[in-house]
Parts: C-alpha cells; structure tokens; sequence
C-alpha cells in the first residue's frame, strides 16, 4: 500500500516538474508555431514593403511624366506668345508707317521686346531636346529676318514717309518669312502636342501597373496576416487550456504544491497547504518558509535549502512544519530547481501519518520483548531488532544483509538453506514453540535453546518472513526451578492437609475427650458436696467450690478454643448482612446479661455491609458482650454502638463504652489469643473472644483496632473493606 | 414375657459420665430399668438381640436410647446408622448424649435420623437437670408408636 502511494506521489511530483518546465521551455509545436508566425509576419512585411516600392517608383514617375508635360505646355505657351509678338511686331510696323502715330511705334517696340522675352523662355525650354532647338534656331532667324523687314518699313515711315513705307511693305519681301516661320512654330507645336500625348499615356500605363501591384500585395498581406491571427489564436487557446489544466491540477492536487523563490519567499502554493497546515496562502507567501520550520529543522532544512539553490534537485528530504494550531506536522519535500528563474518547484506531502506509523512500528519492532528478524527469499537479513542482537551477542549492523546461517548452529548450517527453502515453497505461520529443540549460535560460538515463531509476509512485492525468537534458557531454568518449587509446594501442601486433618482430630477428641474428665471433676465435686455435706468440713467445701469454678472456666476455655479453631476451617458463606436489625436482635438477646443495671445502649442506624452473617454475629455477640460486662462497674454505663463511612462505600462501625478500658500500652495483646488485660477476679474471661472477632474480620478482608483509656472506656472500631477470603 | 422390660439404653463407655448419668437419672427418679451397653458392640447386641442378647427379642425393644458418640468397638454414629437402617428398631428414639458439639457429628446424626442431640454439660446442675429434661420428655411427654 506504502509503496504504491509513493510510487503515485512520485509520478505525481513528475507530472508537476513537467508542468514546471512548460512555462519556462518552449515545446515542439510551440516552436514551430513561433518559426511560422517569424516567416509569416516577414512575408507579409516583404509583400508591403515591395508594395510600398512599387506603388513610390509609380508615382515618381507619374510626377516626371507630369512635370515633362508642364515643359511642353510651357513651349507651346511660349510658342503662342513669340507668335502673337512677331504678329503684333509686324502689324504694329504696319500700323505706324499708315499712321505715324508714336503709340504704335512704341506698341511696336514692345512686340519686339515680347519676342525677344518669349525666345528667350524657349531657348531655355528646349535646350535639352536638340530637335526643337535646331527648330527654334531657324525660327529665330527667320524672326529675325521678319523684324529686318519691320525695321526697314519703320525706318522708311521715320524718314521717307509713308510712302516710302508702304513700297517697302509692298515689296512682299516679308510673305515667305511669315510662311516660314508658321511653319517652323507648327512644326514645333505639333513636335510639343506628340511628346505631350506620349506623356499621358506613359502615365495610364504607370498608374494601372502600380494599381495592381498594390491590390495584389494588400490582398496577399490581408490573406496573410488573417491566416496568422487564426493560427496565433488557436495557439492561444491551447496554451490557456494547458494553463487551465495545470492550474486545475495545482489547485485540485492533493499534495502541497509550491513554486518558492531562492529569496527564501513562498511565490505560490496551492491549496492543499492551506488544508494541511491551516495558514492561507497569502500567510504562507508574505513570511520565509524558515518561519515555519521546527526549530529542530531549521538546520537541516538551510542545508537542504542550499541543495536546491545550487541546482541540485533534492527528492525526499523530511522537515517539521508549524501548523496555525501549533501542532507540527511532517513534510516530505520533492524540489527541481529552475536556477535561471531563481526559483524551486516543489511537491511536499503530509507524511506524518506515516511517521507516526514508522515510529510506532520502529517501538514496536524495537521494543518486542522478543528477539525479531525480517529475513528475504534469498535468507538475507532484512531487519534485526535489539533484543535480537542481544540475544546472539551481536551489533544489530552486524546482523544486516547477512545469511540467517549466521546465526544457526554449525552442525546444522549446511541442511538450513533446505529448510528455508522447504518453507518458502508453501509459507505458513508457525508458532513459537510448535518446533521444540532449536537452538540458536551466538557471536562466540554457544548454544542457546530458543522458541522460534515463523510469519510469512509480503513486503516491497517480494515475500519474507518474520521470525520471533524467544531465548528459552532462562525459562527452562525457571521451568526447572518452578517444577522444584512446585513439588516442594505439593509437598508442603500435603504437609498442609495432613496438619490440618491432625488439627481436625485433634479438636474432634478435645471436643470429646476434655469435657468427660471435666464432667467427672464437676459432678462428682458436686455429688461430694451434696451427699456428704454434714461431714466436709468448711474449708474443704471452699476448696471443692474452687475446683467446681475452674472446672467451669476450664470448659468455657475449651469451647472458646474450639469455636476459635472452627473458625478458621468454617466455609464463608457471604450475602448482604442487615447490620442494623442483627445488631438489636442481639442486643435484645443479651438483655439477662445486663437486665436491672443503670446501662443506656444508643444505636444509630447502620448499614448493611456484605458477610457471613453467622461470623458477622459472633463478632457483634463478642464486642457487645464485652461492651456490657466492661460497663457492670460503672453508674450511667452507656454503650454507643454507631458507624461512619470512610468515602469509599465501605463503613466503619464501632462500639463504644465508658467501662473499665484499658492501657493503650498493653494494645498490642488485645486480639492475642488467651490474652487478657483484666484480672480474672475482676472480669471473668477466656482471653479469646477478641481473638475469634478478629479472626473473622480478617476473614472478611476487614481491620479492627481498638482506642481506650484506663477507667475510661473503650471503643473498638473495625471495617470490612479490602479483599476478603471468597 | 420373662424377659426384663427395659425402658432406657444407656450406651455410655466414660465410667464417670456413666456414674454421672446414672445418679442424675436416679435423683430425679426418671427410671429403674435401664440397661447399659459399655460401647458400640454390646448396644447393637441388646438392640438386635444377638450375641449375649440372643435369647431377647427385637420387638422388646428399650423406650429410648441414649446414645454417646465416641465409643470402643462401633462408634456411636456407625449404632444410630444401623438402628435407623432396620425396619424393626428405626422407631427406637435415638438420643445423642455427648461431649461433642461438632457440627459434622450434629449434622451426620441428624441426616441418619436421630431424634434428638444433646450436649452433655460440663457443669453437674445442668447436667442434670438436661437429663432430668431427656427422662421426662422421652418417658412422659412423647408418645410413641405402639410396638
């Protein structure tokens, strides 16, 4: 069972390892997961990223086409501009040399200044592209030979009048030019329109491509990025539920799980701590663990502390820690230490059940007044307890791990090993002493006679047994003795009832044979004083009256003794005894003893108690008697006759009188038998009365003592409690 | 009928109890005839008429008998079990008149049938009188069965 439970722990604090190293070490799929998220994420970067190109060297081109247009826009503005001019020069000229009018010339002059400005802005226009350039060079030269022919005609207004002009104008010289230089400027239009047309269309091409590329790659990234967030979510998810999972088997754990610092801080337990040791987890984390160690511990618990902070990991290791109650209880620690984390992952086990079982059974073991030896299959010794070795003189380490022969007597430590095996084929309990004659060998070569029992058990899966010696040489010493002691007891017992039965016969011919020479004394003494009373003289009639009186004491000795000597061979016949009406019985029977005295006898109630009534009796008959005759000298004579209990439900009862008493110095041989501390002139007596009431109450187990004072009474008081004869 | 009536059975071996007994039986004037048996064997002849006592017969049997237990030859315990064992004596009252006040003896007469235990008192008044007492019940007072 112990075994198997540690074998569950043990997987159990693996699993938890396992769990442990999940949160620090990626897993397989984990790993590539994370690989595929990399190369996902920079795909989707490059696919933008190129994207992003694509979509810049579009527009930048746009923008060239654009400003390439604006440049041919402005040539053909400028153009337009140098055309009106060299228009307006010519019809200014024109103008002036009709009218003559200033205005005109200066409008004239201006044309000319616009031309100039134009040819100018074209000049730097098309400087870059060589055919328009070579364009504009004729064009301005035929311009130029255009303003020749203005300036003549102005010229000739200026000094030959309008006539002069007007033949200049009509020479017609100036036609073909204005033909050129039409043609020279549509030329270049038309050259400016071409490029501008090709320009446009360069950039639909542009734009379209560019437009494409820009959908396709923010689809591919959508398409991408969607596929990634599915993956990472579905990652997510596995890792709460693994997180769950772990968490439900920290928290459901029947073990103490903990995650501890190297800081000497608990950072979580679970919550079979709280269960176990009664503290809550915020209590358990906010102190060092050491708080909570048994001051015995605390050493060995830094040491093993220290184990675990190295990198070593630690299995087994026992400490004692305070439960909120104060009581302790036993953990044992299985710790991993994660030294990159700075922290330990720890199972720990309430393992004080089994401590105290390990205890228990260690006493035991140790303790069997028996010699005890748990021996495997293989006859190894296995467990050896103390007495085991002190019986065979050995150490117990000495006995461990080796052959049971070891301890077997020479002349038959070849044939053992059969014999183990002859038991180990169908094991059976056997019983201490069932093999008489074993003999066990001790460490320096003896023999000593032993009882051995045998008991099959199984134990780590394998099967052994359990052997008890009992070292039988004292018995068979005290066997021995107590056989002598015993005959001698029969002996002496014999010796017993042949006494006894001499006693027996001995008190019978007393009870016969002493009264008929009594008898004889009395009657005849009697018959002496009747018949021949005319010739005895006084003094011899006194003398035979003495012997009639101690013929009567005599007899009243004999009775006495041989009530006395029944007393001691009368069976004891117990019941409940009603005290209380026995003793007024008595008392009432007593009465010719003391009929006519001045005598107050006082009774209180009084319990019963258990006895033999009929020895009770005689015992109240003797003390009253005494009580009435101690009492016959004395005026106001009162007896108290009373009892008290002594707490334990057994009463004391007393008789008291204010008689003659006695001295307390001669109490000692009160109860004697024949002991009498009166004279015989005084108070007649046996000296065996008190004796008798004695001997009875010690039947019964009870004690009787008496307190007196000379002349002043006495009180005899006594119990029944204790054991008594049954 | 020659032969001697006999009235009481003393069977007594003590000559001075004996003596004792006699003079008490006389002074109060009880009976004259009485025969004595000195121990266990001369009682049982008188009573079963046998040996010296051959020529008696069993029907003539004494009024009573006082009997002492300790006796030479047949004990006084061994004459009562006998009497009392014979259909022809068993109604003989028995009086057991002796020193002894063992309660065994008490007991063992009782169960065989005795009819009466007296203890024989040391003192000669009492003595006395206590024969005084068996003469008159046993001759007087009871009535016994006609032979």
């Amino acid at each position: 069972m112990e075994f198997l439970a540690t074998r569950a722990w043990l997987r159990s604090a693996a699993l938890f390892r396992l769990y442990a190293e999940h949160q620090t070490l990626p897993r397989g799929p984990v790993v590539h997961i994370d690989r595929a998220i990399a190369v996902g994420f920079s795909a989707t970067l490059l696919i933008l990223l190129v994207v992003g190109a694509v979509a810049f060297r579009g527009t930048s081109r746009l923008v060239d086409t654009a400003t390439a247009g604006e440049q041919n826009q402005k040539v053909l503005g400028a153009l337009e501009s140098e055309l009106m001019a060299v228009f307006d020069a010519v019809a200014y000229s024109r103008a002036y040399a009709l009218t003559g009018n200033a205005e005109y010339r200066q409008d004239y002059e201006a044309a000319l200044q616009g031309s100039a400005q134009s040819l100018s802005e074209l000049r730097v226009l098309v400087a870059e592209e060589s055919e328009q350039a070579s364009h504009l060079a004729q064009l301005e030269s035929s311009i130029a030979a255009r303003f020749a022919i203005c300036a003549e005609v102005v010229h000739a207004r200026e000094s030959d009048g309008a006539a002069k002009a007007a033949a200049v104008i009509g020479s017609g010289q100036g036609k073909p030019l204005m033909e050129d230089i039409r043609r020279i400027v549509a030329e270049m239009r038309q050259h400016e329109t071409a490029r501008l047309g090709e320009g446009r269309f360069a950039a639909i091409a542009i734009s379209r491509y560019t437009k494409s590329i820009i959908v396709i790659g923010c689809a591919a990234a959508a398409v991408l990025i969607l596929v990634f967030l599915i993956v990472i979510r579905r990652e997510i998810r596995q890792r709460e539920r693994a997180m769950a999972d772990r968490d439900l088997h920290f928290n459901s754990s029947l073990d103490m799980l903990c995650v501890a610092g190297f800081d000497g801080y608990f950072k979580q337990v679970n919550p079979s701590w709280t269960k176990t040791l009664g503290w809550s987890a915020e209590e358990l984390t906010s102190r060092p663990w050491l708080d909570f160690v048994h001051p015995d511990d605390v050493e060995a618990t830094v040491g093993a502390g220290n184990t675990v902070t190295s990198g070593t990991s630690l299995v087994t290791f026992e400490n004692r820690y305070r439960c909120k109650d104060g009581s302790y209880r036993w953990i044992s620690w299985t710790s991993q230490p994660m030294v990159e984390k700075q922290l330990i992952y720890a199972v720990a086990r309430d393992v004080t059940e089994r401590k105290r079982a390990d205890e228990r059974f260690q006493t035991l073991f140790e303790c069997a007044p028996n010699g005890l030896l748990l021996v495997d299959a293989s006859r190894r010794i296995l467990l050896a307890n103390v007495e085991l070795a002190r019986m065979f003189g050995y150490e117990q380490k000495e006995l461990l791990g080796q052959t049971v022969e070891l301890l077997v007597p020479d002349r038959i430590r070849a044939v053992h090993p059969s014999y183990v095996a002859g038991f180990m084929k169908a094991p059976k309990q056997r019983a201490m002493g069932a093999v008489p004659n074993l003999f066990g060998r001790k460490k320096d070569g003896s023999e000593i006679p032993l009882h051995v029992a045998l008991n099959p058990i199984e134990y780590e899966g394998g099967v052994g047994v359990l052997v008890a010696i009992a070292d039988v040489s004292e018995r068979k010493k005290t066997e021995d003795r107590l056989r002598s002691l015993n005959n001698e007891l029969e002996n002496k017992s014999a010796a017993l009832v042949a006494t006894n039965k001499e006693l027996e016969a001995f008190s019978y011919s007393v009870s016969h044979d002493l009264r008929a020479p009594l008898r004889a004394i009395d009657g005849f003494s009697r018959v002496l004083l009747e018949k021949f009373s005319d010739t005895i003289a006084p003094d011899a009639k006194r003398y035979l009256n003495i012997v009639r009186e101690n013929t009567a004491l005599m007899s009243a000795l004999i009775d006495d003794l041989l009530a006395f000597s029944r007393l001691s061979r009368q069976a004891m016949n117990k019941r409940t005894v009603p005290v209380d009406m026995q003793v007024r019985d008595i008392i009432e029977r007593l009465r010719p003893e003391y009929q006519g005295r001045d005598l107050k006898i006082q009774v209180d109630k009084l319990p019963p108690c258990e006895g033999d009534p009929d020895l009770l009796r005689q015992v109240w008959i003797n003390l009253l008697s005494n009580a009435i005759k101690y009492t016959r000298n004395r005026d106001n004579a009162t007896i108290h006759i009373g009892s008290s209990s002594n707490g334990n439900g057994h009463a004391t009862y007393f008789v008291k009188d204010n008689g003659a008493g006695f001295d307390m110095q001669y109490s000692d041989k009160l109860f004697g038998v024949f002991q009498r501390l009166h004279r015989q002139e005084d108070y007649e007596g046996t000296g065996i009365g008190l004796a008798t009431v004695q001997r009875i109450i010690q039947r019964h187990g009870g004690r009787i003592w008496a307190d007196a004072k000379m002349d002043e009474g006495a009180t005899f008081s006594f119990t029944l409690e204790g054991h008594s004869e049954s | 009928m020659n032969e001697r009536m006999v009235e009481i059975l003393l069977v007594e071996d003590n000559p001075s109890d004996l003596e004792l007994t006699m003079l008490a039986l006389q002074e109060n004037r009880i009976a004259n005839r009485i025969e004595v048996a000195r121990d266990g064997a001369e009682a049982v002849d008188f009573i079963f008429c046998q040996g010296a006592h051959a020529g008696r017969s069993i029907r003539n049997g004494p009024r009573v008998i006082l009997l002492d237990l300790k006796l030479p030859k047949i004990d006084g315990i061994e004459v009562l079990r006998r009497v009392k064992a014979d259909e022809r004596t068993r109604r003989i009252p028995v009086v057991v008149l002796t020193s002894s006040r063992e309660e065994r003896d008490i007991v063992s007469t009782y169960d065989l049938g005795v009819n009466s235990y007296i203890v024989k008192p040391v003192d000669w008044e009492q003595f006395s009188e206590s024969i005084k007492n068996i003469g008159l019940y046993w001759m007087l007072i009871n009535e016994p069965p006609t032979p």
